[in-house]
């Protein structure tokens, strides 16, 4: 989304750049007599539709719903880019990504568990995980203790709390 | 920057679904005070604009001066370099003259300094603000095993090396990490 928005800004200043000379051009042509490169009967044009008209409210429904769209993307919660990491008074960033990467690689070496997934996010102060994998149930401290290990290299605060849920994979008779 | 666009297309979300609204409303005829029959462009706006003589053409090239220059702003904004531009070549006087040390030199070298260790797969710097005021901007790649705690000192003494041959002292902005590949693989 950071680089949609982005992207989308950029495109929306070259709409705005354009837009305003456009606009210069137009009316310094138009004052010269020689209007360039709208015609001038736009507005007569513009000045016989009725706000009534159906491609009117077409339009203008399509605009509302563009907006609605926009605002909702938006303002849709998004999951932090990086996570602070805190040791002596400095603070590194570690990318959200690498930090749940690191945590199933952790959850799958240390705690021996197929399919690890992890989700990490928090503060300076404390960093959350949900670890999803399947194995049996009794791996649970394990996956928990090699989680833990491998985000404390990776700087993160001392309080960590991974909320671990384990799967048993269905046997197949 | 990510905010400030967050923002502005939130505001432009706004604007776009109440004129959208309002539009729709006015089409419809529940616009209180405009009749829906009313032309999009009433004649009375035409008329205005011949009255206003030569105020009409230079409002209308001063705000599409004004909307052409906030394009421009916005586009720098997008195009900037990540923590500003960079710092300026340095000029030291060394008895006989001035020796200059070009700021990409600098930060090459750090560079290349970071990356000699094995745990740093590659280490991208950006030396940014003043030569008084110096600031440096890291992001390094990692090997999927590494330590940050351990990298951490090796960082530190990259830094000291390097204040000690650059002769300034940049305040470290933003160290951001991230680690290269490392798949998770199946144990069981």
């Amino acid at each position: 989304m950071r680089t949609a928005n982005r992207i989308a800004s950029a495109l929306l200043a070259l709409v705005l750049i354009a837009g305003g000379l456009l606009v210069v051009v137009q009316t310094v042509s138009a004052l010269v007599g020689r209007p360039w490169p709208i015609p001038t009967n736009w507005r007569r044009e513009l000045g016989d539709v009725a706000l009534s008209e159906q491609r009117v409210l077409g339009i203008c429904i399509a605009i509302g719903v563009v907006g609605l769209i926009v605002l909702i993307a938006e303002l849709i919660p998004r999951r932090q880019a990086r996570l602070p990491a805190t040791m002596n008074g400095t603070t590194w960033w570690v990318s959200r990504r690498s930090a749940e990467r690191r945590s199933a690689r952790a959850a799958s070496l240390g705690g021996s568990v197929a399919h690890p997934r992890a989700d990490v996010w928090g503060n300076s102060q404390r960093w959350r995980v949900r670890v999803r994998a399947e194995a049996p149930p009794h791996r649970y401290e394990a996956v928990e203790r090699a989680v833990r290990e491998e985000l404390r290299a990776l700087g993160a605060p001392d309080e960590v709390t991974v909320a671990t849920s384990l799967k048993q994979r269905g046997r197949v008779a | 920057m990510s905010a400030a666009n967050r923002a502005l297309w939130i505001v432009i979300g706004l604007l776009l679904l109440g004129v959208g609204v309002a539009g729709a409303m006015a089409s419809l005829d529940l616009l209180p005070g405009i009749n829906a029959d009313a032309s999009v462009l009433p004649m009375s706006l035409n008329a205005r604009w011949r009255d206003w003589g030569f105020w009409a053409p230079a409002a209308s090239i001063a705000i599409g001066l004004a909307v052409a220059g906030l394009g421009v702003l916005l586009l720098w904004a997008q195009l900037r370099r990540r923590g500003g531009p960079a710092m300026p070549d340095m000029d030291v006087p060394d008895g006989r003259g001035h020796t200059r040390i070009a700021s990409r030199t600098l930060v090459r070298a750090l560079s290349t300094d970071l990356s000699r260790d094995r745990d740093i797969a590659d280490a991208r710097v950006w030396l940014t603000g003043t030569a008084d005021q110096p600031r440096l901007l890291l992001r390094l790649l990692v090997s999927p095993g590494a330590d940050l705690r351990q990298l951490r000192g090796l960082v530190e003494g990259a830094l000291a090396r390097f204040t000690t041959t650059a002769g300034i002292d940049p305040q470290v902005a933003d160290v951001e990490v991230r680690m290269s590949g490392g798949s998770v693989s199946r144990v069981v």
